[in-house]
């Protein structure tokens, strides 16, 4: 008899009970969906975007308590709070940074508002030109006729340089009434010998015969050139003797002082009842008003710590007291803060370069306003959420909060980089004070050399300047003398001291010309520049952001600045020349143009107006070029914000317009060219060609 | 009579090594097959041009999205952007990591003169490892 165990029959029936029931059971799902619906999975039907109706299994998720939703916000506003406290800080750095470069340029501006410095300038600028045409005269390759012309020549550079040394003096010390008088003087001998060297260079273009005709010509356009401007001079100073703000005691300069306000003071009451004076006068008030909110000078005080422009930076312990919501306001009205101190300092900048008067620059200048990010207040005040929907939206402006003041931090740092020149991101500790005030000076000074060598106008065509010195003295200028390129890889840092390769045995041509038809069909389109490529000669630009146009200034050609000449935003729109049909400024915005022609037109364009192209230039390492611009009708031609091309005139596009020689930075090298139209078409085209292949 | 083998043994209990091994064997199974849906950083409402040519690339974390859509919009990450922005981002990722994958995803119709643009940028900071996304039936 089988015992209970050894039976298999309870078994049979157990598999036999369950499988049946598996059995109905799966029957019946698969046949109700009723039931499939509340056993497995619960199935919403919802309508998608698309206005279907579809049906989806729903996934509960147990729904956290109050207590838990509390919490993870706690934690994830802790985290999104150091992060915006750092960007807040990195911001107080760069507003402090772009606040001494702009006070260290306006104390540059308020040294020039000794008249005498002014005229020391001019004069200083007079005896170049006289040596440059004296040199020019001396050189051999100069045509015979003009040899009589050059004992003129030496004695007018002679007595131009000892006017630019005495003025100087003047400028230095005391100016007694006769001092004056004595500098008026001689102003009227450089006129009388600039008058006299061009009758002569005008007798010697009648006997010159052929092509010395032609060169004579262009020596005698710059002679008459200089004594424009030596009248211009002389009716300057002569008017400028007369009045009683010539006669000036010694003036101490700031820096040597211990208290800076004390000179300052004396000046002001010097110059109260001067008409050139008022600007200067309101900046002292401004000062003052620093002055009277910062009672300790060094802008070192435990809660907050005051810029140079006299604004109110947070301290690292008021950043922590601060509530979210508060620190991203205080993000936001650092980054106004930015672009107020930007502007002030774009216009001393303008001033000092076109010897204006502040208030006027700081009306004419183009204030850029940088993006404040979205109105969070109220979404981060609300940092007790109860539940998942409103943790998700607090979540979400603590995310847009952090994003925001990241670009906000980045666009501080570029609009530093852009009034500085240095690279963005360049943590070298630059000079400060004094120095940098110095460095911006000599600076301003180099820029003014090259906007002298820049000009096209007097030059014949294919004439070749070299700026090359220049350029590295500026850059050496920018980066304190050890920095890489701009945005370039790091490693491969570069001594911005340039040990030129210019070996004085081996000059660059005075002029060249170019076979448009050949360099038209050899020119290669491209954007980089390798020296060890094999492909040499002539590079053209071919792919640019274009903007315009503007209305193009009646008086004078480049005269008005339009914003790109401050501040390159790709991103911006402006409000451009009125259209002639709809009566309606334009809105303008960068376009990108890439084309195979060398010549390029901008889109749109119309007659009387006023083209910006922006494009950059990469290098692996600093690049002696060649650049050719050519302009239908008039154009002028930054390189990383140096003025080096510059050709008024109604003129026609021809290649080989100018050449200027100069040094590119290795990495990114930004290119601006600003054209007008006048009447009828308009083209632009720059090419560039490493130095060496202009001399075979 | 046969010994009968159960007489002596009162306590018989099931084997748990089997039971583990098959709940091993299941739990094996599942985490190979199941394919977890990376987060591309993808735009939604973008329509990808359908190519037969294209080819499977396995996800990278560190993969680049950026995207155009039809109306010329371009977006980084997912997250809508400007040219000006998207080029100085590029200049840091050149600085950072010239290597990096890039993905380019664009609309059946995007304008042809705004991929020319995004291509040019990203060729002049000498990003070169950048692919096109495009959709495929049998991978998408």
């Amino acid at each position: 008899m089988a015992s209970n165990l050894t039976s298999h029959k309870p078994l049979l029936f157990a598999f036999l009970i369950s499988f049946l029931f598996v059995g109905a059971f799966s029957l019946t799902l698969l046949l109700n969906e009723d039931l499939r619906r509340y056993t497995i999975a619960q199935i919403e039907e919802i309508t998608d975007e698309k206005g279907e109706k579809v049906k989806r299994v729903k996934i509960e998720k147990p729904e956290p308590n109050e207590e838990q939703v509390r919490e993870i916000s706690r934690n994830q506003e802790r985290k999104k709070r150091e992060e915006l406290k750092k960007k807040a800080r990195e911001m107080r750095e760069t507003i402090y940074e772009i606040e001494e470069v702009v006070e260290a340029q306006k104390k540059n501006l308020k040294k020039k508002d000794n008249p005498w410095e002014n005229m020391a300038d001019s004069a200083d600028e007079i005896a170049e030109l006289s040596e440059q045409l004296q040199n020019k005269l001396a050189d051999e390759a100069a045509p015979e006729a003009v040899e009589p012309t050059q004992p003129k020549s030496e004695s007018l550079q002679e007595i131009a340089e000892n006017y630019a040394e005495f003025i100087e003096e003047l400028a230095k010390s005391t100016v007694t009434g006769s001092d004056a008088q004595k500098a008026v003087t001689q102003a009227e001998e450089v006129v009388t010998k600039a008058d006299q060297l061009e009758d002569s260079l005008r007798d010697a273009e009648l006997m010159a015969q052929g092509e010395d005709k032609e060169k004579v010509a262009d020596l005698l356009q710059e002679s008459s050139d200089l004594t424009k401007r030596a009248r211009e001079n002389l009716r300057q100073i002569s008017a400028f003797a007369k009045s009683p703000q010539a006669l000036q005691t010694k003036v101490e300069e700031p820096e040597k002082t211990a208290d800076p306000s004390v000179p300052e003071m004396d000046l002001e009451k010097l110059k109260l009842d001067d008409k050139l004076g008022t600007a200067m006068v309101e900046d002292f008030d401004i000062e003052q008003e620093g002055n009277a909110d910062s009672p300790d000078l060094n802008g070192e005080l435990a809660d907050g710590e005051i810029s140079p422009l006299g604004n109110e930076l947070p301290s690292d312990a008021t950043l922590d007291a601060l509530s979210t919501a508060e620190l991203y306001e205080q993000v936001q009205e650092m980054s106004g803060m930015v672009d107020e101190a930007f502007a002030e300092g774009q216009a001393a900048e303008m001033a000092n370069r076109k010897s204006l008067p502040l208030e006027q620059a700081r009306e004419q200048v183009f204030k850029p306003e940088s993006s404040q990010g979205p109105d969070l207040q109220n979404a981060l005040s609300q940092n007790q959420p109860s539940n998942r929907e409103e943790f998700q939206e607090f979540n979400e402006a603590l995310d847009s909060a952090v994003n925001a003041a990241q670009q906000m931090a980045r666009t501080a740092e570029n609009r530093k980089s852009a009034l500085t020149g240095e690279s963005p991101g360049q943590q070298n500790q630059g000079p400060s004070g004094e120095a940098l005030q110095a460095a911006l000076q000599q600076r301003s000074q180099v820029q003014a050399k090259m906007s002298l060598l820049a000009s096209n106008q007097g030059k014949g065509a294919g004439n070749v300047q070299d700026m090359r010195a220049l350029m590295a003295e500026n850059y050496a200028l920018q980066g304190s003398g050890q920095q890489s390129g701009e945005g370039f890889r790091q490693g491969q840092a570069l001594s911005m001291t340039y040990d030129t390769e210019m070996a004085p045995e081996n000059p660059l041509p005075s002029s060249a010309r170019l076979d448009t038809k050949k360099v038209l069909s050899q020119a290669v389109p491209g954007r980089r520049l390798d020296i060890r490529s094999k492909r040499q000669g002539w590079i053209f630009l071919d792919t640019w952001y274009v903007i315009g146009p503007w209305q193009r200034p009646q008086k004078k050609s480049f005269d008005t600045e339009f914003p790109p000449e401050t501040l390159v935003d790709l991103d911006a729109e402006y409000k451009g020349k009125v259209n002639r049909y709809t009566k309606q400024e334009m809105d303008l915005k960068w376009r990108f143009v890439q084309t195979e022609n060398i010549r390029i037109n901008p889109p749109d364009e119309i007659s009387d107006a006023v083209y910006y192209g922006y494009t950059e230039v990469f290098c692996e390492a600093a690049t002696e070029v060649t650049v050719a611009v050519a302009s239908d009708d008039m154009a002028k031609l930054w390189i990383n914000d140096l003025v080096v091309f510059e050709d008024s005139g109604l003129s026609s596009w021809r290649m080989d317009e100018g050449f200027r020689t100069i040094l590119l930075k290795p990495g990114y090298n930004t290119v601006l060219i600003r054209l007008e139209n006048g009447p009828a078409v308009c083209y632009f085209s720059v090419l560039m060609c490493p130095t060496e292949a202009l001399r075979n | 009579m046969p010994r009968n083998i159960y007489d002596e043994d009162n306590d018989a209990s099931l084997s748990m090594s089997p039971l583990i091994d098959c709940v091993f064997l299941l739990l094996i199974f599942f985490l190979v097959t199941t394919m977890l849906k990376k987060d591309l950083h993808e735009v939604d409402h973008l329509n990808l041009p359908i190519s037969r040519s294209s080819l499977e690339v396995p996800p990278d974390d560190t993969v680049l999205a950026i995207a155009i859509d039809a109306d010329a919009v371009v977006y980084l990450e997912g997250e809508e952007t400007s040219i000006g922005a998207l080029i100085e981002e590029l200049k840091i990722i050149e600085q950072n990591d010239p290597e990096r994958r890039i993905r380019l995803d664009t609309d059946e119709s995007t304008p042809f003169y705004r991929l020319v643009e995004v291509l040019d940028a990203l060729s002049f900071r000498n990003l070169r490892n950048v692919g096109v996304r495009t959709y495929h039936e049998k991978y998408d």
